[in-house]
């Protein structure tokens, strides 16, 4: 599906065979993601987006180094640049350029509709909590009455009731002030 | 480069017919079923919630019969804590400190009328979709997003069971899709009786406890004697509550104002001698950011689960209202 998704970036797909390839990104979160992606590595590529300065050079240094790679058998001979740059651009930007794709997708709100649920599974790593603390004896929180007042005054969202209230007697919060 | 702009132009496409393939009110009415589900079913399970970096497991039983909610929570991890409610009271016992505050709802909000009237407001200050498939804590839930559009909200991710409608996970994200706060069932039993045994206080609250009263009185808009010189856009001033908030501290006027999902509380209260002390400007304790000021002799406090931002400007918006 890849090779049709970077086929149609290349505008090598006739029209009966776009209609399927654009269906099939529609459905899949994770056929978006990569669109989004190929879009934005894309602009990176042409200068049409900021990013990281040397990104370009780093990827072409790259591609002269391994000239192989750019000779895929038989149908690489009409295969448009994005065929040929994609899985290799990919490839060396590695986990650098993911991260900072992710990033990008992230951080712009125009383009979340499509990003969020790729972005989920680069969030998977972001939050993948440190060392749990243990949580020691509650001290006094000043504040426990205000947010027991504005829980119970609050309830009728789409959270239960009494489960709001765990922020009430949580002390998971409390840190600032011990 | 012409192919690029027919590149754009796709990418275009693909945007806008992604909005066009969701029903309009499609994720809306999920709203409603989740609501209805937390407040109809009867349910037991293990959730984990999950605050910044840190972590905590409660336990919590909920039935719904003819007589009403009943419903518990028990923190299981550190210091014993719980929270008993049903239609007429919440408790919160904290057997450590030795004190149980205690609410009494008011009227309009006891089962099952509690249930919000409409989620349609909430799409003045969230882009709302519907998103994957997938499971938690062992059910196939259906995932809605409730994306802000201004930065004075939280975007939220909610997880819902596909069956009942019961919400397992919920996740609160700041701008970047960082977690603010998450509460996810680990285990959970939908339906099915549920022995009143499980509902029952664990720890005895009598003797030298110290019972905090915060049952507030409602109060007339008009007569509060303050005005909100400042708006947030899509939130709205639910209700006045004149309420005890223990420690000799006199009486709080407590101002509620609500997106639909997210709330901000204003409390303001004489200064005493114990808010003198209290420390002012930003503060947050977990997932709640809180802001305090000074302004004639009282004190206000605004605190919400929303940017730090969104309290500042409703705790500097209050003021005495002009004689």
């Amino acid at each position: 599906m890849n090779d049709k998704l970077s086929a149609l970036l290349d505008g090598d797909l006739d029209e009966q065979s776009i209609r399927p390839v654009l269906d099939s990104v529609h459905r899949d979160p994770s056929l978006r993601t990569d669109w989004d992606a190929y879009c934005i590595i894309g602009d990176v590529l042409r200068g049409d987006r900021y990013g990281s300065p040397d990104l370009v050079t780093r990827v072409m240094t790259e591609i002269d180094a391994e000239p192989t790679l750019l000779a895929p058998p038989r149908r690489a001979a009409n295969a448009g640049p994005w065929r040929a740059l994609l899985p290799l651009a990919a490839s060396v930007m590695g986990v650098v350029a993911v991260a900072w794709v992710a990033q990008t997708l992230y951080s712009q709100p125009g383009e979340a509709p499509q990003a969020t649920a790729g972005v989920e599974r680069v969030r998977v790593a972001e939050s993948v909590p440190g060392p749990i603390r243990p949580v020691t004896s509650a001290v006094e929180d000043p504040h426990r009455e205000y947010v027991f007042a504005h829980q119970s005054m609050t309830a009728g969202g789409p959270i239960p009731g009494a489960v709001q209230y765990v922020r009430s007697v949580s002390v998971v919060g409390q840190d600032g002030s011990r | 480069m012409k192919r690029f702009a027919a590149v754009l132009g796709l990418c275009a496409f693909l945007v806008q017919s992604q909005a066009l393939a969701e029903a309009p009110g499609d994720p809306l009415s999920w709203l409603g079923r989740i609501a209805a589900a937390g407040q109809r079913l009867n349910y037991t399970g293990t959730f984990i919630y999950q605050s910044g970096r840190h972590f905590e497991t409660s336990r919590i039983t909920h039935v719904a019969g003819a007589s009403g909610e009943y419903e518990r929570l028990e923190v299981l991890d550190g210091s014993p804590r719980e929270v008993i409610r049903s239609n007429t009271e919440v408790r919160c016992v904290l057997p450590e400190q030795k004190t149980v505050i205690i609410d009494r709802p008011s009227g309009r909000r006891i089962f099952p009328a509690r249930l919000p009237a409409s989620f349609a407001g909430l799409t003045e200050s969230y882009r709302i979709r519907k998103g994957a498939v997938s499971r938690v804590a062992g059910l196939e839930t259906q995932l809605i997003v409730l994306e802000p559009k201004d930065d004075l909200r939280y975007g939220h991710l909610l997880w819902a069971e596909l069956e009942s409608g019961l919400l397992l996970k919920a996740r609160m994200v700041d701008e970047r899709g960082e977690i603010i706060e998450q509460f996810t069932f680990s285990d959970v039993k939908i339906g099915g009786v549920i022995a009143a045994e499980a509902l029952k206080q664990r720890f005895a609250s009598d003797g030298d406890w110290r019972v905090i009263n915060a049952h507030g009185i409602e109060v007339d808009r008009d007569h509060s004697g303050w005005v909100m010189n400042a708006s947030l856009p899509g939130f709205t001033l639910g209700s006045i509550v004149r309420r005890p908030l223990g420690r000799d501290r006199g009486e709080a006027l407590h101002m509620v104002y609500s997106d639909g999902i997210a709330a901000i509380s204003v409390f303001i209260e004489p200064m005493g001698s114990d808010s003198a002390r209290a420390s002012l400007g930003p503060l947050a304790t977990g997932s709640i950011n809180i802001y305090k000021r000074r302004i004639d002799g009282h004190l206000v406090t605004a605190l919400g689960e929303v940017p730090l931002r969104a309290v500042q400007r409703l705790g500097d918006g209050i003021a005495p209202r002009p004689q």
